[in-house]
């Protein structure tokens, strides 16, 4: 009895060692929940400043709940915006209690927005917090905003009650056109402390609504994630736009969907869309007489989505030609996104990591330098891009006259 | 603690002993009857002072000098036609076989040519010839002979068969136990007709003498089993046996575990199906609950109707039977230590609508689980107890109360309401009532480790109960069975049931004496197929 006694015991308290991990009792109504937040530096000083999109939980209805037409977004705010300062990042997250009463929980943060100075300043100072924190997701969007981030985390966004998960879905439905790029806080910081490749993180930006019947000035900003921001090692050095960032996704293999708008084979004012269905890359680094080439293989599939006009494409040679033309576009936005990788100096495509891995002799001899080198780095571009479908007509109905 | 509670046990004991020994002196009289009938008469007459409802009717036979005679019984427990028509009409009425009738052959002519009635004893003792007036026999003394007739005519008042309440199927027999012992048995007796299935009686209570039937079937069952549960049931000693509960508390293995360790049902399938596997049915008078030994925790979750349905149906509904278990025992403390402890886990849209949910709620979410928990309990047991028609009240207060005034009042958080909402529905889709009271009660405790520890708590509760599980045993048979010890062949019959043909060998542990159970590859096949493998 006494033995068994003594088993049950030991069992009770070496069994839960092997569970760890961050607790603490805390009511959830004790808790401000942060969506969103945005890391600045301080205009005049060396502080930063931290923005926090927190949840107002009384206010954030149900999606169901909030019928009744379009007056969803009127009148209530689900999330509140503060922003607190400190000489840290860690020091201004403490400095934020003295403001607000309830205990900032960043568990369920999705989005990291920098702001433009403070990444061109240099992020490495601010990353060890995010790394270190137990309550930062690493899951978290990673993303660079033009101009200040604090702009970007108060800005409302009429189709969901909380911005921060707009943003998400924002970010998350780039792939439709594959013109920005998804990085996660994870990504970012493999790419950042990597000795090869850079990092590249999607550009937010603020634009003013064209719609002058809203007269309210709030509403008139809105959110629109396009483009991406280049680094070179931790400091922001340019934007990449649209059409170089799918430029930049066309070499990473990462174009998910996307149009390709090119000129139509039988008139040259006619233009034709092509949808993008599947697309791969290669990156095939070579050295020769010592000098390193890069060749990069592009496959793509694409469809028929739009042509205006009454053109034929069920001939041979005008769809031949259709789809040299996708190679053409897609060789040509490649090739933009090269010529400003290189003239920055930046290796956002990881051609370095392929080197590194094909001639790692080699590679020991050039890595101090290879940023230097890249723009010396001879690449070609490869595309082979076909077009499997035409849609479910082959020929558009003509108009009787 | 446990300590004292075994020392007041035995100071009870033996209260219980002394108060044995005055009724033993009372009602116990070794004494036999002589051949005076009036000597006789006043024995009964005596000890059957103020018993209302027994008869005496006196009447001589028909002989030259006429012989003397009494019967009595309990009325009300006897039938009064059979009594008339065949007892009494032909003793008075004799015709015949006057001359052959003397006084020194009276009781065997009686016995032997006079009287149609089946059972019959003799009993020269007066404690066995009023015992058995009192279980419902018809007493006979002739002058002038020092041995009564008993004549079993008993037939009282019983309800007739009617679909079990506790444990109703969609599919299966409708038929349950009622409170007499006989039909009960004899309702197995129908479903097994095989002199292997054995029934003996026992007599329990001082009082009460409650008839017990310990029924198995011989070449199956362990006889050790058999032998210990003989031996349980005769160590008791008690006045009064009410219900099989009464028993099974005296024989259970293990008396502070919470679990049942011996299963009950009003489900003569179920019962038959259990012998069939080797199992020890204990029948008792007056209740319509059989209890069934031993049984591992798995066979409270089991219901005879998953053996009705198709394997693929019967496995579905195992399956979710399972998880309802989990649900019904941690439902609430998982809501609780996840909200209170572990926010990063829910997923962050869930986690906004809780958040919402919870906000202006005045009591930590432990406290609010609790109450609400209870509130659902004392709906639950005033739902059981209220008379049929107040119920209906009580159902429309419980939904107001539980449902929307708590809510809108801002008392509890509408996300608790369906926590514990489906974790009542949990609780009541285990088919076994005593089984599901378990985890309702272990609910609370579970409830209690997630508010002060978390998660953590929940596992250190988790592994204290698998601990508890662990070491408890149902005669003999580990409590867990199937996962521990692990009997892999056992699984056929578990949280999976395969299909029938392929249960082909009873439960290790249970019915090893005769293992196999029925013929191998009977699964259905095409008439080509049974060509070529042939049938033998």
């Amino acid at each position: 009895m006494r033995k068994t006694f003594l088993c049950f015991l030991i069992a009770l308290t070496i069994f839960p060692l092997c569970l760890s991990g961050c607790w603490n009792k805390r009511e959830l109504d004790t808790l401000g929940i942060v969506t969103a937040l945005g890391i600045d530096k301080a205009k005049d000083s060396k502080k930063f400043n931290l923005t926090y999109q927190i949840l107002i939980p009384a206010e954030a209805k149900p999606p169901s709940a909030g019928g009744g037409g379009g007056g969803g977004n009127s009148s209530t705010k689900s999330v509140w915006t503060m922003t607190s300062y400190g000489n840290t990042l860690f020091e201004a997250i403490r400095n934020a209690t003295t403001q607000s009463d309830r205990k900032l929980f960043l568990a369920h943060n999705r989005i990291i927005v920098i702001g433009e100075e403070l990444a061109r300043f240099g992020l490495s100072k601010v990353m060890d917090v995010l790394e270190r924190d137990p309550e930062f997701r690493r899951l978290n969007w990673f993303i660079i905003s033009k101009g200040d981030a604090k702009n970007i985390i108060e800005t409302q966004h009429p189709q969901e009650i909380i911005p921060a998960i707009a943003i998400e879905n924002l970010v998350k439905a780039s792939s439709a056109t594959s013109q920005s790029v998804q990085v996660t806080l994870h990504d970012f910081l493999k790419k950042m402390t990597s000795k090869s490749t850079d990092a590249v993180a999607p550009c937010i930006m603020l634009i003013n609504s064209q719609d002058t019947e809203t007269q309210n000035s709030q509403n008139q900003n809105r959110l629109k994630i396009n483009g991406a921001a280049m680094f070179k090692n931790d400091k922001l050095v340019g934007w990449l736009d649209e059409k170089e960032t799918r430029g930049l996704n066309w070499v990473l293999g990462k174009v998910k969907s996307g149009v390709i708008v090119v000129k139509s084979p039988y008139n040259e004012k006619d233009l034709v869309s092509l949808e993008i269905i599947r697309a791969s890359s290669k990156i095939i680094p070579s050295i020769e007489n010592e000098k390193i080439k890069i060749l990069v293989e592009i496959h793509e599939e694409g469809n028929i989505a739009e042509q205006p006009s009454d053109a034929d494409f069920t001939r041979l040679d005008k769809f031949t030609m259709l789809e040299q033309r996708q190679s053409a576009a897609i060789k040509e936005e490649v090739e933009a996104t090269l010529s400003k990788a290189k003239e920055l100096k930046a290796d956002i495509f990881g051609f370095g990591e392929a080197v590194h891995r094909k001639y790692p002799k080699e590679w020991k001899k050039i890595r101090e330098d290879w940023r230097d080198l890249l723009p010396y780095v001879e690449v070609s571009v490869k595309v082979d891009a076909k077009l499997r479908a035409v849609g479910i007509i082959t020929n558009p109905d003509k108009v009787k006259e | 603690m446990f300590k004292w509670v075994t020392k007041k046990f035995n100071k009870l004991k033996q209260q219980q002993k002394t108060i044995e020994n005055k009724l033993t002196e009372t009602i116990v009289e070794d004494k036999q009857i002589s051949k005076n009938l009036m000597a006789n008469k006043q024995i009964f007459k005596q000890i059957f002072d103020r018993c209302g409802e027994i008869w005496f009717r006196e009447f001589e036979l028909g002989t030259n000098p006429p012989i003397k005679m009494m019967a009595f019984g309990l009325d009300g427990m006897l039938l009064t036609d059979q009594v008339n028509e065949n007892v009494l009409k032909p003793l008075m009425t004799i015709e015949g076989m006057i001359n052959e009738l003397k006084p020194n052959n009276v009781m065997d002519m009686v016995k032997n040519k006079l009287i149609p009635v089946g059972e019959i004893k003799t009993s020269r003792q007066v404690s066995k010839i009023s015992d058995g007036v009192l279980a419902a026999d018809l007493a006979l003394l002739i002058d002038g002979c020092d041995n009564a007739i008993l004549l079993g005519v008993k037939g009282c008042e019983k309800r007739a068969m009617s679909e079990p309440e506790t444990e109703p199927t969609v599919r299966g027999p409708r038929d349950g136990f009622i409170e007499n012992i006989l039909t009960n048995v004899t309702t197995v007796r129908r479903r097994i007709r095989s002199s292997r299935l054995k029934s003996e009686y026992l007599e329990v209570g001082l009082l009460s003498k409650t008839e017990v039937a310990i029924v198995y079937i011989e070449g199956i069952a362990d006889n050790k089993v058999v032998q210990e549960v003989k031996d349980r049931i005769r160590r008791i000693d008690t006045d009064m046996i009410l219900e099989s509960g009464n028993i099974e508390e005296f024989i259970k293995d293990d008396w502070v575990s919470p679990f049942p360790q011996i299963l009950s049902t009003e489900r003569p399938d179920r019962v038959s199906a259990h012998l069939v596997e080797g199992h020890v049915a204990v029948f008792v008078d007056n209740t319509p609950f059989v209890l069934i030994m031993p049984v591992t925790f798995f066979h409270f979750l089991q219901s005879s109707e998953d053996y009705y349905s198709g394997f693929a149906i019967g496995t579905a509904i195992r399956l979710l039977r399972s998880f309802a278990v989990i649900i019904a025992l941690l439902g609430p403390s998982l809501y609780i230590a996840i909200t209170t402890f572990h926010q990063a886990m829910i997923p962050t849209t869930l986690l906004f609508s809780i958040a919402k949910a919870r906000e202006g709620v005045p009591f930590p979410a432990m406290l609010e689980a609790f109450i609400m928990e209870v509130t659902f309990e004392l709906l639950r047991e005033a739902g059981v107890r209220l008379p049929r028609q107040v119920g209906q009240a009580v159902s429309i207060v419980g939904a107001l109360v539980i449902g929307d005034a708590a809510v809108s009042a801002g008392l509890v958080s509408p996300s608790m309401v369906i926590v514990v909402a489906i974790t009542a529905i949990s609780s009541f889709a285990m088919p076994s009532y005593p089984g599901a009271i378990v985890l309702r009660l272990l609910r609370f405790v579970f409830m209690f480790l997630a508010g002060t520890l978390g998660l953590f708590g929940i596992t250190l509760g988790l592994m204290g109960l698998f601990i508890h599980l662990c070491s408890l045993r149902s005669f003999g048979v580990p409590y867990i069975s199937p996962i521990m010890p692990l009997t892999l062949k056992d699984w056929k019959d578990f949280i999976i049931r395969l299909p029938i043909w392929a249960m082909n060998t009873r439960p290790k542990l249970i019915g090893y004496k005769n293992y196999k159970r029925m013929g191998y590859d009977q699964a259905p096949q095409r008439p080509k197929q049974r060509e070529t493998r042939g049938e033998d």
